[in-house]
Order: C-alpha cells, then structure tokens, then sequence
C-alpha cells in the first residue's frame, strides 16, 4: 500500500520535471520573451518583462509579416488541400476495400509504396511550372494533395475494409447505383474516421513549410509557415527574439486553440488509422 | 467505373519518380551520371548521407524512448494523466520551424539552457555552434516535436492488451519488468512499426527545424540532403537538385522498405 503510493507520488513528480522541462518553460520562454522589448528579449530571460511591449510586438509582427493576409492563405490552402484530398481518397478507399480485381490490387500497392516515398519536389515543380501554376495557390494545393494521397488512401482502405458490408448489399438489391450506394451508406459510416483524417491532414497541411518554400515566392500567396520563415530568417541575425517568438505564437496559435476545442476527437483521429491498418 | 480519375495524382507521383531524369539544365540534357558525380566532387554527398542518418536514427531514438516510457507511465486514463497527455502533446501541434526557432532560443549562447546550468554550477556551451554536437541536437528537436504523437499511439496499443492476460501474470508473481517484456511488448509492436516508419521516413527527408536551427551550419554540419535539394534548386541547379532528391528516395527505398519489412516480420512472431 504504502511503496505504491511513494510509487504514485514518485511518478507525478517526474512527469511534472519532465512536462515542466520540455514543455512549460519552453513555451513559457517563447510567449514571455514575445512581451519584452528587444534589448530585453535579448537576453532570453524567463522572467517576467520590466518594460511590456506586448501590443507594439504583435500590431507590429502583424503588419510586417503580413499575417492576415498569410492566415488566410493557410486557411484556404488548408481547407481545400484536406477537403480534396477526402473527396479523392475515400472512394478510392472503398474501391480498394470491395473489389478484388487484380488491377486495383496493383494499383493499392503502388499507393502502399507512394506512403514511404517522398514527393520528388523538382518535377512537381516544373510541371506546376509547365501549366502556368508554379507561385499560385492552386499550385500549392496539387503539390500538397499529390504529396499525400497515398497515405490519406492507405490509411482510409484500412479502416473501409472493416465495414460490414450487409448494409451495403441491401442497398444494391434495392437497385441503388454505385455512386448512390457510395453517398447514403458507405459516406455516413465513414464519416467518423473522415472527420479525424481532416484534422490530421490539416495539422501537416498547416505547418508544411517545404511545399511553399519551393512554389511561393509573392509575398501575397504566402502561408503562416513561410511568412515566419520570411520575416524570422531576417531578423534572428539580429536577435529581434521579441518579434521571431511573437511569430511564432501568432502562427501556433491558431492550431492550440483548435486543438482546445476538438481535443478528443484529435487524439481519436491520430491513434485510429496508425493501429488499424 | 469513373474512380480510375482519382488515381491519376498516385500514378503521377509514381511516374514522376522515375522523371528525375528529365530536368538537367536549363536545356534538359540526358548527361547520366555526372549529377552524381559533381555531388560527390562537389557537395561531399557521402558526408550529408551520414548527416541525414544521423539525423533519423537520433530523432527515432529520441521520439521512440520518450513516447514508450510516457506511454507506461500515462497509460491508466486518470484526470491527471489525461493533463500530461494534453501537455506532452502540445509540441506535435507546433509548425517544425516555430519549434526549430524555440529550440534555437533555448540552446543559444545566452539562452535557457545555459542559464539553466549557471544555476546549478555547470559551464555554458554554445551548443549550436558546436559542429559535433550540432546534428544530435536538431535530431533531438525533431524527436521531441513527434514524441506526444507517439505517445498516443502506444497509449493506444497498451489498450489492446487484454485486461486477464495482465491479471494471470500478476497471479503468478510476475514482477513489473517481466510484465512489461513478456505481456505487453508483444502488443506494443505494431505501434512500434509506425512510429519507427513514419519518423525514419519523415527525417531522411527533413529540413524544417534545421533551416531554423542552424541553416545547415555550423559549417555544414547539419547540412542534411533535402537542404541540399534547396540550395542547389535556389542557385538554379535543378537537375543536381534532382539528383540529390533522388539520393532520398533511395535512401528511403534502402532503409525504410527492409525496416518495415523486418518490424512486420517481428509482429508476426510475438
């Protein structure tokens, strides 16, 4: 009774070092420093600012990094990057899942190698170039969603194979089409498992910082990612820590407070497809 | 049936692999093997291949020994444990160049860490600019970012473990370790496949948390592959640029294909 309880409080207790190590104060370093001056910041100190210079920190890191303009980008890259990437995965998900055809069965395993092969960059690049989209959102979007079909297809096909497929079948013998069979069966028993797939594709899709470095150049089509690196690349020369950190918070943030709010279903979604398949 | 349209990115990418070829220079010459060769002349290939190794194994090491002993410790769902899931997973959420610039902050010259030692007596060091020490560093950033993904995910394959299975080792004596070894590893291994997978493929191809860290520097000692890829596609070599992501791509297709192959083997067994 009594080791147990020493071990409970003994576990606490490091956990608590650790958390308080490699989280807090790293957090607290960056969002404290974001409130001094520059000269202060400097010195990366993790007390408390003597002079605040929060709001002339941030309203100036907000214009100069163009941030409403770059949130918006992400925002809009994002979205239709994870939406497309659904739309285009899921049926083919479930094609994969269903028929046994041996076409098929090559081509999921041609996907299976696409999950562990990176995007070779510099074709991608020229052809976006070739079709006129090189620099353009559009661009960014067919980079980011050929990056990550196949993982996004190999992760859904795991979880479609363990569809019942009775539901499916009553469906067809009531003289449903494919495409009708696709949208009233099989969408709302995935929709779970969607949901959770669109939150972790738009976690990676949020902070990829590799795709926009190769295909935005116009200060205007740029990213949070890549607005951070523009503006932080500068002026850490110059140790401005004040402005880089409260960058960083303005690009992180958005993330944290989503993750606040959709918690569970975030964690749901980033364990089921790793496991299952 | 019209789903053969969705394909058409996944036999892109497929086709593009094998393109590589097709953007030397400007005017796009077939010129073999000489982009490798003016690489290895040039670039000291060989060296930034260890580089990227490095890189991988570190932040593998790192991410994969972190998340396993959180995952022990945090796998009761208990309010306080749930606490240190949400916190231990706040990194995963940071863009990797925000946490390469908050690690850079931290190890700098002048930065936490050192403060940190000049409290309990240790001398300062200035971390990043150490060349030997400079590429376990932003491996260790790498691991850290990841670890609370995994963390989750083992969390999740402790779950599987069946509850009587735990039960009978208790009756019969077993003590913690044997436990840990004999009941719960077993079920540990597919979470191990993915994570060792999805970190040794996402590291070889890097480059995030080093452009903020070190700019491939000091020197370049942490100059990995993919920063390569860019600066030689910065100054217009694409077609060296090419090849150089083409070295990754073999790499990946060398070490991640045999590991994976060689983890799922492992599964079968236990």
């Amino acid at each position: 009774m009594t080791t147990s309880r020493v071990n409970q409080v003994l576990r606490i207790a490091i956990l608590s070092i650790l958390v308080f190590l490699l989280v807090l104060i790293p957090l607290w370093m960056v969002i404290v420093n974001s409130f001094k001056t520059q000269t202060e910041a400097a010195a990366l100190g993790v007390g408390l600012p003597t002079r605040w210079a929060a709001i002339d920190n941030y309203v100036q890191v907000f214009q100069n990094s163009n941030y409403a303009r770059s949130f918006l980008n992400s925002l809009l890259v994002t979205g239709v990057s994870a939406g497309l990437l659904l739309a285009i995965a899921a049926p083919a998900a479930w094609a994969f899942a269903r028929s046994g055809s041996r076409a098929l069965r090559v081509l999921y395993v041609a996907c299976l190698v696409g999950v562990l092969l990176p995007l070779p960059v510099v074709p991608l690049v020229f052809m976006l170039r070739e079709a006129g989209l090189q620099g353009t959102q559009v661009g960014l979007v067919v980079f980011t969603v050929a990056a990550r079909v196949s993982l996004v297809v190999f992760l859904l096909t795991g979880f479609a194979r363990g569809l019942p497929t009775e539901l499916e079948e009553a469906a067809s013998v009531d003289g449903a089409t494919r495409l009708r069979t696709f949208l009233s069966v099989v969408v709302p028993l995935m929709t779970p498992v969607l949901f959770a797939t669109f939150v972790v594709i738009a976690v990676s899709v949020w902070n990829d910082f590799y795709g926009p470095l190769f295909l935005i150049s116009d200060p205007d089509q740029a990213t949070l990612p890549l607005g951070l690196y523009r503006l932080s690349s500068g002026i850490r020369e110059a140790t401005a820590w004040n402005f880089v950190f409260a960058h960083v918070v303005l690009v992180s943030l958005p993330l944290i407070l989503v993750y606040v709010f959709a918690q569970r279903r975030i964690v749901e979604g980033v364990t089921a497809g790793a496991l299952k398949s | 049936m019209v789903l053969g349209l969705y394909f058409a990115p996944l036999v892109l990418n497929g086709y593009l692999a094998f393109t590589n070829w097709s953007s030397f220079h400007n005017e796009v010459e077939f010129t073999g093997w000489r982009n490798l060769q003016i690489l290895l002349d040039r670039s000291s290939l060989l060296n930034q291949i260890g580089l990227t190794l490095v890189y991988a194994l570190t932040a593998a090491l790192v991410s994969n020994t972190m998340s396993l002993g959180l995952a022990l410790a945090l796998e009761r769902r208990t309010p306080a444990n749930e606490l240190f899931r949400a916190l231990f997973f706040i990194p995963v959420l940071l863009s990797p160049l925000a946490a390469g610039y908050i690690w850079s902050g931290i190890l700098a010259p002048d930065g936490v860490l050192n403060q940190g030692l000049g409290l309990i007596g240790l001398p300062a060091k200035a971390w990043l600019a150490d060349p030997h020490l400079a590429i376990f560093l932003v491996g260790f950033v790498d691991g850290w970012k990841w670890s609370g993904f995994f963390t989750l995910i083992m969390i999740a394959a402790l779950a599987t473990v069946p509850a009587d299975l735990k039960e009978a080792a208790k009756t019969d004596g077993a003590n913690g370790w044997q436990i840990f070894r004999n009941v719960k590893l077993p079920f540990l291994a597919p979470a191990f496949t993915y994570n060792l997978t999805v970190t040794v493929v996402g590291a070889l191809s890097a480059f995030d948390i080093i452009v903020a860290m070190t700019g491939g520097g000091p020197g370049s000692a942490t100059r990995v592959l993919n920063a390569l890829t860019l600066q030689q596609f910065g100054q217009g070599y694409f077609g060296l640029s090419s090849m150089s992501s083409l070295v990754v791509t073999v790499l990946v297709i060398a070490l991640a294909i045999p590991l994976v192959w060689w983890l799922r083997g492992r599964e079968m067994q236990s």
